[in-house]
């Protein structure tokens, strides 16, 4: 279990986490949708341990940072790496003796090319592979439906399905509610740093409306059009 | 067109008042340092001027990367874009230039001006998209990286060093061989995205033992094939040979941990100023060898959340 206590985070004077709250269980997947600059992906970063912050966060891990498998919303991959040596570099970090990644590349990614010369839904999908081949305990996946086709999409629910039957931790972000309405256990409105609802799935269908009245409002019908 | 030669100099300002180092310093010093080197390069060897002018060459190559070129590109016209990175190469290959008409190289010196302009067509030709093959694929990623990206280098280091057994120039060889150790510290002279080196699960001691583990072992399956040679070539000048080679290891394991030390900015003019002194005088090395690894384990242990 990892508990997030008053976890705040500024960035000079701008406030943009205020005393967070969250409980995140084995075998249960929690969901945090908000609008852009949120705060979600701040929220990640400081729960991974990428930054510094004000508050707790208590877990049974040791350390924390160790077992904690990362996918940020646009992955960053180096030049002149294949997809393979990318793997091996997460595999070597976590001291996981793995090679056999043709076998594993449910994706059917070109893993001899250069990462840095994929698609973005590619490279979404290798930096997935990748933490999903460092059999880490608590996965955090920043907008994992983003780029992605369809079929892939489908294949990221069933994986995430998959991460919970074996009592993992796992933590979504997604702007499209339906995804997360089908994986997620909880669902959590962040707005303006703040989580501002904190639902289970009795309370999608009302989060998912009061979100739509919230975000569209008039604003289309002040459109001249 | 001019507005953005201004933005390339206001940046490099910026930069520099950013190290809290006045640009007119780092002016007097870059020349000072540029031709100290430079004359240094001539007084010793007969084949400074072939040296001097593929170092040239290849700040041309670094100048003009793909990343930035599309940037460019994509901003400006073709004929404006065009014009924009031959004023830039004309920039940078111009102090080479007129160091070697100095030396009384006035044909290199000539030629270096189309092959800095050709180099701007040929980068707009469409790229073949291979894979090269490297020999360090399961040591991950400076090596992969930098032998794929010096791979033109290497392969250039290797014959120099194959013209040195051939017509039995000893200094030509060792000269090869600073090469190799040169290329493959310049592998470390870019910092990783942080996410690289936060996804290590061990402490900052640990990460720097393998870094270096990693570093030696790839190093020796670049270099151990020309001190092979050497050894066999140059029975008689075995300790020279066996000191240059240490003196390279060290060197490699200075820069891992002077990358590190900076880590996850990069390497600032404190370090080079701190290297082109070791290079004149090496002891210094014993100096800033463990300064670097006590900067290196602070930096990491805040990434690494040990």
């Amino acid at each position: 279990m990892v508990n997030v206590k008053n976890l705040s985070k500024s960035y000079g004077s701008k406030k943009v986490l205020k005393s967070i709250n969250l409980e995140l269980k084995s075998g249960r997947v929690m969901g945090i949708v908000g609008e852009n600059g949120a705060g979600k992906t701040t929220l990640f970063r400081c729960i991974a341990g990428m930054e510094n912050y004000d508050g707790r966060i208590d877990t049974e891990a040791t350390q924390l940072k160790d077992q904690v498998g990362f996918l940020p919303a646009t992955p960053a991959f180096m030049s002149r790496i294949t997809g393979w040596e990318y793997l091996k570099l997460l595999c070597v970090a976590r001291n996981i003796k793995a090679d056999n990644f043709e076998e594993q590349n449910i994706f059917e990614l070109p893993l001899q090319q250069y990462a840095a010369t994929y698609s973005t839904g590619m490279k979404k999908k290798l930096a997935l592979m990748g933490i999903l081949l460092q059999k880490n305990k608590i996965y955090i996946l920043d907008e994992p439906f983003n780029g992605v086709d369809i079929h892939s999409n489908m294949i990221i629910v069933e994986i995430i399905k998959k991460l919970k039957a074996q009592n993992k931790i796992i933590l979504i972000s997604s702007h499209i509610f339906s995804t997360l309405s089908d994986c997620c256990d909880r669902i959590c409105l962040l707005k303006n740093g703040e989580i501002s609802q904190n639902v289970s799935r009795e309370g999608f269908d009302a989060l998912n409306q009061k979100m739509k009245s919230f975000i569209l409002g008039d604003k289309v019908s002040r459109l001249d059009i | 067109m001019k507005f953005y030669f201004r933005l390339q100099y206001q940046r490099t300002i910026r930069y520099l008042e950013e190290l809290g180092i006045h640009p007119m310093v780092v002016l007097v010093l870059t020349a000072i340092i540029f031709s100290a080197l430079s004359f240094y390069l001539f007084y010793k060897t007969e084949m400074a001027h072939w040296i001097y002018s593929l170092l040239g060459v290849s700040f041309l190559l670094n100048s003009g990367k793909q990343e930035r070129n599309d940037l460019l590109k994509s901003i400006f016209r073709k004929s404006d874009y065009l014009r924009i990175r031959m004023i830039e190469n004309i920039l940078v290959i111009f102090p080479f230039c007129l160091l070697l008409c100095y030396q009384n190289f006035f044909l290199l010196a000539l030629a270096l001006l189309p092959v800095s302009l050709g180099l701007v067509v040929f980068s707009n030709l469409p790229k073949i998209q291979t894979t090269i093959p490297t020999p360090f694929k399961r040591i991950p990623f400076e090596f992969i990286i930098g032998f794929r990206r010096s791979f033109g280098f290497i392969i250039l280091a290797y014959l120099l060093a194959g013209k040195a057994v051939q017509v039995g120039n000893y200094n030509l060889g060792i000269f090869s061989l600073m090469v190799l150790f040169f290329i493959s510290m310049g592998f470390y002279s870019r910092p990783e995205k942080e996410f690289y080196c936060w996804i290590f699960a061990m402490g900052p001691a640990a990460f720097l033992r393998k870094k270096i583990k990693d570093g030696l072992i790839a190093i020796s399956m670049l270099t151990l094939p020309v001190l092979i040679t050497f050894m066999l070539c140059f029975p008689d000048k075995y300790w020279i040979t066996i000191a240059v080679y240490t003196l390279g290891y060290v060197y490699l394991v200075s820069m891992i941990l002077a990358k590190y030390s900076a880590f996850p900015g990069e390497l600032t003019i404190i370090h080079g100023i701190l290297y082109a002194l070791s290079i004149l005088f090496p002891p210094m090395l014993m100096i800033i060898i463990p300064i670097f690894y006590v900067q290196a384990k602070r930096r990491l242990t805040i990434i690494l959340g040990w």
